[in-house]
């Protein structure tokens, strides 16, 4: 039986004006075990320390209870001094009587019960507690610091220059955090850079430095004093040791993106460095993902890439660029469907950047074709069926290759319906060719007037891979009376014979019916072949008809009428010659399966329309009927040739097939797709590799930065030939884009993907530095204590709706403002708003945007914003000596050395105006914004018409905090800073071991308390490296071994990875080094085999019974 | 000299402490920073200066209605009844503070001496009396129904429709209750009213301090509602609705209530009604305080306007939703003439009218009937109507007209 001594604080006041001290003692002085009971205003004083050690010795007692305040704050104080009065600390048990009693109730004399109830049952669990013995652990002597802002660079140096190794790990490509982007600092006006940059270069030469920029902690594994951490290396595509940081690249580099460092105010490229001052001085490529154009491009067209080659006006690498993916630039160019734009980001702020007038004019330029290397010759060879658009590509892409491709048409001429269906008006014949011949220089054989009739034979004659775009030719027909009368045409026919210079005949009443692109393309040349009225009749309306609607929109300025909702059911004609078309009205019903609403006759609403011609256009199918019977080639009930989806090949292997004669009729890039990826199977199926392997369609990047504000929300005009023009003749209509049209064009894209790979960079970099193929590298390296200093950042302008949410381009964050301020942003450190460039005469800053307001926003004060605002004021006034700055604020708060001479030096120095009271609006009036406030001292509402506000934005921990402390295992506050140990005593220690805390990442505060907390964070760090071992609680678990079934349940549940699985004895082993003692495994061990020291079982089942006795 | 009054005042705790009991307890909150002044209708006003942020000073200070002067305690009777209830200001305010509760209290200590304007002690007279504030015989409450063939509400029915006073005596306001009427019908739902046996839910008089004339009628109004078991209200008034939400439940009432532009939207979206008739014509939306800021009913009255074929719906860029300005008919202020010059509705419908709209749709017969009188005493080419309204001319293709 243990001689136990209780010993009761007051704790001053805090204890004893609830509890009732004089009965507790009465109390426990008579509970079984205890020999003696006593009670003392501060125990954890010198004189109350003396006393327990002096009774201790007295009285001869083993086990000692301290009733008093929570362990966490004097456990350790208490340990310290039974162990000075040669007992084992472990024997100390406290009971804590102050936050879990007197602090949280009302009632004394409950208090005083629950006070007597506490310590009883912590007189039972000491009864049964053993001598203990910490165990020793080596301590690695080195340092992680994570974040290189200013805490992060003084915590490194602190310890490098004490002579242990450090490891900092920096996420963006250099150090210096946020203090690099400002101007000047508060209170003594010293440049930010100037006072920043040598550290920041000392970080970098140090030897006992190891420097981690655009690196990411991916795990932290071990415990203090010797922890395992995962660091992931990002790709910054650029080899490090080559890059000298010359600059060549970033002007090559065509891509323009958000410019983070200047918090948005400008743009950088897509190759870049936050700064000129960055450590290191490297380049890093900014690759965020495959844009949402290229993804939506069935031929997976490089559309962000020579949009902004184009942007530069390197129209000669844009057409390049292009051709990698599409040897169809002229015709693309002009009769794409483009449904990159249908998918441009910029569309959802207006007109989607005009891709393929870029296209087009990107083509139109090129005077001669361009030069290239023959790649290496292979032996293979591959006959092409139908010189379209698909075949034609086909071929390409195996010449490119290496392989012999050789293309039979049919026709007299090469380029199938673009040069049969198209009308010139559209797609001269020069551009068509010009595409064509660049194929051709690829060495692609072209035999025409050849038609193919068993594909079977071709591979006997030698072809080792055939493709088939034979394309879709045959006509539908409307099936009613009078179809075969002279004076019915049908569109494809129709259009083959103009476009081939047959010039059919036309009456002067011409009908076209149907809505596509080739009824407009019909109507339109029937026009030009004479006809005096042209009426286009669609069986829907104007927004079910498939036809462009540009060109809609052009048929209908040349003249020609559409009459929707309306079908012929008869054409009546005499002697053989076409005279009318009787039609009946429809009206549109129910949706059909393509989701258009199926149209629907109105009975008895039939009428006659005076006709000399019609081209019936409604639609055409393939012709397979060059197949024999019996070739083996599936084909569906469609009369289409059946492949398969990705690999384009058909039921027989080594003959493949796309365009319309596998679609139907169907747009030109999906033809010319269909060619690429089966030059791509073709060439797998020759090397024998995995036809399907990486060919999924990737998803198209989601995290789009956008700019601030979102201005040019239309695309450039395109010129078109007057309609007087148009008559008589088959110009082209659409006259393009003008160069410097092209370029602003181009300049309206959002650069969603970031790089495009185009290479120019490549081209530039004298030192081979670019590495496209780069990829994310894990390091691992081994520390002893690591130290957070992940920094802040702001709350986004965005979440305050009543100070214009940021739409309004002259409202920015005081980050910004400082960019604004800095000789090395945007504007050089001269004061101009970003809407127009003007100098502000009158500046409102607003204090508490988002802070102090716990409605709505954040319940803390920032603490920085009375002090930087100010500080701004001075800055803008000394720029601007005739501007006025006019500062809102609840309160000034200017606790700091200095500070308040400071800010007097604002109010009288520069007559800055302060004003008592938190705006509630700023309003948008004109080019003036005006700031809805009330002056609270005068009791006078106020409107103050300015022409920029800054508004001092809230700090929050920066985005990442949060993963990150679940990955250190630390905790935050519910606002997401990192918790310190204690408020008062241990300020930069975390409650984990070995996790020390420095700058805003703890909370908010400014450069000097960021300075001076990194260095102690550093000394606490030190101190623990000063000692060559660290002792470790000795609460450890342990495992009856006789009970364990090594069911593993505790494996799982250990938070620390602290145990393993005995294979031979089929138990559980805890690694004690790793084990932090939490019980997880105990409450989750179903045999009760998982113990922890000095909290076992039955010390737990004593401590319940006695407080439920009470 | 001696005349002279001493303007050096003593904190009074007698008046603090029981404008605190009476529920000014925020006021302690106020860190006075002035937002609530400058969001408050009458900044846009700008012809009389409500410095809303003095009141919580005032109260702990327990200087509300210390004068003994008559005619400054004139003014500041006039001062405490300028505040409409819109709640801008506790929408704004960092810290939340309910300002119309630090009014009300105000209020309740004037209505208890008696001192209140006397328009406002008519109404609460009629209230009491007859059960609706226009002094209109109790057995008319239900004549509006009596062409469209509605019967009482009986148990087995859906939910009970609780026009508000307004809709049901009101010339012009009764084509709301006859709308919503309409629609219920077309969606299929079974309904019936309490006609006299109902009176006013009471909202405007318990904001205007007549704290025992409101638990009287709200008190009417459950045990009403209890016998004829309703278990459902559908309102018309976003009035009626914060009434029965939040406040009939501290004196027993236990029924679920819902506005009509929740509920017809429902119906819409479930296919029950169909907007089928188009509106070709501009309609800016005005977001009434009680039904947005108030009840959080922002998308329902939107979505219903953008239902209906052909209708354009604008907003008013600045003052929409959460920022829209009041109409200055609510806590009482509906029965309060101020001068010209000195008018919300004024503003608002300048507002409203400056988006280039043909139509103000509203979703509040307070709205409605402050909205209406302006244009007519404007003189301007625009027409005010409830979204019931509109709905209903869209649903009802056979209307005549």
């Amino acid at each position: 039986m243990k001689r136990i001594g209780v010993f009761i604080c007051h704790c001053g006041r805090n204890i004893s004006t609830k509890v009732d001290i004089e009965q507790l003692v009465k109390d426990i002085s008579t509970h079984p075990g205890v020999e003696h009971c006593e009670d003392y205003k501060y125990l954890c004083s010198d004189p109350g320390q003396v006393m327990i050690k002096e009774k201790l010795r007295e009285k001869k007692l083993d086990a000692i209870v301290v009733a008093s305040c929570s362990p966490l704050l004097h456990e350790v104080t208490f340990r310290r001094a039974i162990q000075d009065a040669g007992l084992n600390p472990y024997l100390l048990e406290m009971a804590n009587i102050r936050e879990q009693c007197s602090w949280i109730h009302d009632d004394g004399k409950e208090a005083t019960r629950k006070a007597s109830g506490i310590i009883k049952a912590t007189i039972e669990k000491v009864k049964y507690n053993d001598a203990l013995e910490p165990a020793k652990i080596p301590v690695n002597t080195r340092a992680l610091v994570l974040g290189g802002g200013i805490a992060g660079i003084q915590a490194a140096l602190d310890i490098a220059n004490s002579g242990y190794e450090v490891v900092l790990v920096e996420k963006s490509p250099s150090v210096g955090g946020h203090m690099a982007q400002l101007s000047e600092t508060f209170p003594t006006l010293d440049c930010s850079q100037c006072i920043l940059t040598p550290k920041m270069v000392d970080v970098s030469h140090h030897e006992k430095i190891k420097l981690y920029t655009y690196s990411e902690v991916e795990e932290v594994a071990g415990s203090v004093g010797n922890f395992r951490v995962k660091i992931r290396r990002k790709a910054s595509f650029v080899d490090n040791n080559k890059c000298n940081g010359c600059a060549d690249c970033d002007p090559a580099c065509p891509v323009l993106m958000v410019n983070e460092f200047d918090s948005g105010l400008s743009q950088r490229k897509a190759i870049y460095r936050p700064f000129p001052q960055a450590v290191p001085n490297v380049y890093t490529i900014d690759k965020r993902g495959v844009p949402p154009c290229r993804t939506a491009c069935p031929a997976g067209v490089n559309v962000q890439g020579y949009v902004a080659l184009s942007s530069q006006g390197k129209f000669k690498e844009a057409l390049a660029l292009e051709r990698e993916d599409n040897p169809f630039a002229s015709v693309c160019g002009r009769v794409c469907t483009h449904p990159c734009e249908s998918e441009c980001k910029r569309a959802e702020f207006g007109d989607a950047v005009s891709i393929r007038a870029i296209k087009r004019f990107i083509s139109d330029v090129e005077e001669q074709l361009p030069a290239h290397d023959k790649p290496e010759e292979r032996k293979k060879k591959v006959a092409v069926v139908g010189a379209g658009p698909s075949g034609l590509s086909c071929a390409y892409f195996l010449a490119k290759r290496g392989y012999k491709a050789k293309v039979f048409e049919a026709l007299p001429v090469a380029g199938g319906m673009l040069i049969t269906g198209i009308p010139e008006f559209r797609l001269p014949r020069k551009m068509l060719e010009q595409d064509i011949d660049y194929i051709k220089s690829w060495g692609v054989e072209i035999v025409t007037g050849q038609r193919i009739e068993d594909p079977e034979k071709l591979r006997k004659s030698g072809f080792d891979a055939v493709y088939l775009s034979s394309g879709a030719h045959v006509e539908r027909r409307l099936n009613v009376d009078g179809e075969d009368l002279q004076g019915v045409y049908y569109g494809i026919d129709f259009l083959r014979r103009a476009n081939l210079e047959e010039k059919p005949a036309v009456g002067s009443r011409v009908t076209v019916v149907g809505g596509g692109n080739s009824a407009i393309d019909a109507a339109r040349t029937a026009l030009r072949l004479g006809a005096k009225e042209v009426t286009i009749v669609y069986r829907r309306s104007l927004t079910e008809m498939p036809a462009d609607p540009d060109e809609i929109e052009e048929a209908m300025k040349e003249g020609i009428e559409i009459r929707f909702l309306a079908t012929p059911i008869s054409f009546v004609g005499s002697g053989g010659t076409l005279k009318e078309m009787k039609c009946i009205q429809m009206r549109l019903g129910a949706p059909d399966e393509s989701g258009r609403r199926r149209p629907e006759p109105i009975p008895g609403s039939d009428f006659t329309i005076g006709v000399d011609t019609v081209v019936v256009t409604i639609g055409q199918s393939p012709d397979l009927s060059y197949l024999p019977a019996g070739t083996g080639i599936e084909t569906s009930e469609w009369g289409s040739i059946v492949v398969d989806d990705t690999t384009k090949q058909t039921s027989i292997p080594g003959v493949f097939a796309g365009g319309d004669a596998v679609r139907g009729p169907d747009t030109v890039i999906w033809a010319i797709a269909d060619g690429k990826e089966a030059a791509v199977s073709i060439d797998r199926y020759f090397n024998g590799a995995d036809m399907y392997e990486n060919r999924a369609r990737t998803e198209p990047v989601k995290n789009i930065i956008l700019p601030r504000t979102i201005k040019d929300n239309l695309r450039q005009e395109v010129r078109t030939l007057s309609a007087a023009d148009r008559t008589g003749n088959f110009d082209e209509v659409n006259l393009g884009l003008t160069a410097e049209q092209t370029k602003i064009e181009a300049l309206r894209c959002f650069a969603c993907g970031g790089c495009t790979e185009c290479g120019e960079c490549e081209k530039a970099c004298e030192q081979d530095a670019i590495v496209h193929g780069m990829e994310d590298e894990l390091v691992e390296e081994e520390v002893g204590a690591v130290i957070v200093a992940t920094g802040y950042e702001l709350y986004p302008v965005e979440k305050i709706r009543e100070y214009g949410a940021g739409r309004y381009e002259d409202v920015i964050d005081g980050l910004q403002f400082e960019r604004l301020l800095s000789a090395s942003g945007p504007t050089q450190g001269e004061i101009r708003r970003p809407s127009d460039n003007s100098i502000p005469k009158r500046i409102a800053f607003i204090s508490c945007a988002g802070s102090r307001d716990p409605e709505h926003h954040l319940p803390y004060c920032s603490k920085i914003c009375c002090m930087y605002n100010t500080k701004h004021a001075l800055l803008y006034k000394e720029r601007v000596p005739d501007g006025e700055a006019v500062v809102f604020s609840i309160d000034i708060r200017t606790a700091g050395k200095d500070y308040e001479e400071f800010f007097m030096r604002a109010k009288e120095g520069e007559n800055v105006l302060y004003i008592r009271g938190k705006p509630s609006r700023v309003i948008k009036d004109g080019k003036d914004l005006i700031v809805w406030s009330t002056d609270t001292l005068t009791g006078r509402p106020l409107k103050v018409k300015c022409d920029m506000v800054v508004l001092s934005m809230a700090v929050v921990p920066s985005m990442e905090t949060s993963d990150l402390a679940k990955k250190l295992r630390i905790q935050t506050n519910i606002h997401g800073f990192f918790n310190e140990a204690h408020p008062k005593l241990r300020p930069v220690e975390s409650l984990v071991p070995g996790f020390f805390l420095a700058g805003c990442a703890q909370t908010p505060k400014d450069i000097p308390e960021s300075v001076a907390q990194a260095s102690a964070a550093a000394s606490k760090a030190l101190e623990m490296f000063s000692k060559k071992e660290l002792t470790a609680e000795p609460m450890v678990v342990v495992i009856d071994e006789e009970m364990c079934s090594g069911c593993k349940m505790c494996v799982v549940t250990c938070p620390y990875e602290a145990r393993e699985i005995d294979e031979e004895k089929n138990i559980v082993r805890i690694n004690e080094a790793l084990c932090m003692g939490c019980g997880c495994c105990v409450a989750a061990c179903p045999s009760g085999a998982s113990q922890q020291k000095n909290l076992v079982e039955k010390q737990i089942s004593k401590m319940v019974e006695v407080i439920l006795g009470e | 000299m001696a005349n002279k009054k001493n303007i050096v005042a003593e904190i009074n705790p007698e008046i603090r402490d029981a404008l605190v009991e009476m529920g000014a307890v925020d006021a302690y909150k106020c860190y006075q920073c002035g937002k609530c002044a400058s969001v408050c209708p009458w900044f846009q006003v700008g012809t009389y200066e409500f410095l809303v942020f003095r009141f919580p000073l005032e109260t702990v200070l327990g200087l509300i209605a210390s004068s003994e002067d008559k005619d400054e305690l004139a003014r500041e009777v006039d001062k405490i009844y300028r505040c409409v209830g819109c709640e801008a200001c506790v929408d704004q305010c960092p810290l939340g503070v309910e300002m119309p509760h630090i009014l009300r209290s105000a209020r309740r200590i004037l209505v208890d001496f008696g001192s209140y304007p006397e328009n406002l002690k008519s109404v609460v007279q009629k209230i009491h009396n007859v059960g609706n504030p226009l002094g209109e015989p109790r057995e008319n409450r239900g004549d509006w129904a009596k062409e469209l063939l509605i019967g009482d509400y009986s148990e087995n029915m859906e939910m009970l429709y609780f026009a508000c006073c307004l809709p049901s005596y009101d010339n012009r306001i009764r084509n709301v209750a006859r709308s919503t009427a309409g629609l219920l019908k077309r969606a299929g739902v079974s309904f019936g009213i309490l006609g006299q046996k109902e009176s006013c839910c009471g909202e405007a008089i318990r904001r205007v301090g007549a704290e025992k004339v409101f638990e009287e009628t709200a008190r009417s109004n459950i045990d009403g509602f209890k016998e004829a078991n309703v278990k459902m209200a559908l309102v018309s008034s976003p009035h009626c609705l914060v009434t029965f939400q939040k406040e009939y439940p501290d004196f027993g009432g236990e029924f679920k209530a819902v506005h009509a532009t929740e509920f017809l939207w429902d119906c819409i979206e479930r296919g029950k009604i169909v907007p089928k008739k188009s509106l070709k014509k501009k309609v800016v939306y005005h977001d009434p305080c009680t039904l947005g800021r108030q009840s959080g009913i922002y998308d329902p009255p939107r979505n219903i306007l953008k239902s209906i074929p052909g209708l354009e719906l604008l907003e008013v860029e600045d003052f929409s939703r959460n920022l829209s300005l009041c109409c200055g008919a609510g806590s009482g202020a509906l029965w309060i003439d101020w001068p010209k010059g000195e008018r919300m509705a004024d503003i608002r419908v300048k507002q409203l009218v400056d988006t280039g709209a043909e139509v103000i749709a509203v979703a509040c017969p307070y709205c409605l009937q402050m909205f209406e009188e302006t244009v007519k005493a404007m003189n301007l080419d625009i027409e005010v109507k409830d979204i019931s309204e509109l709905l209903y001319e869209s649903v009802n293709e056979n209307q005549d007209g």
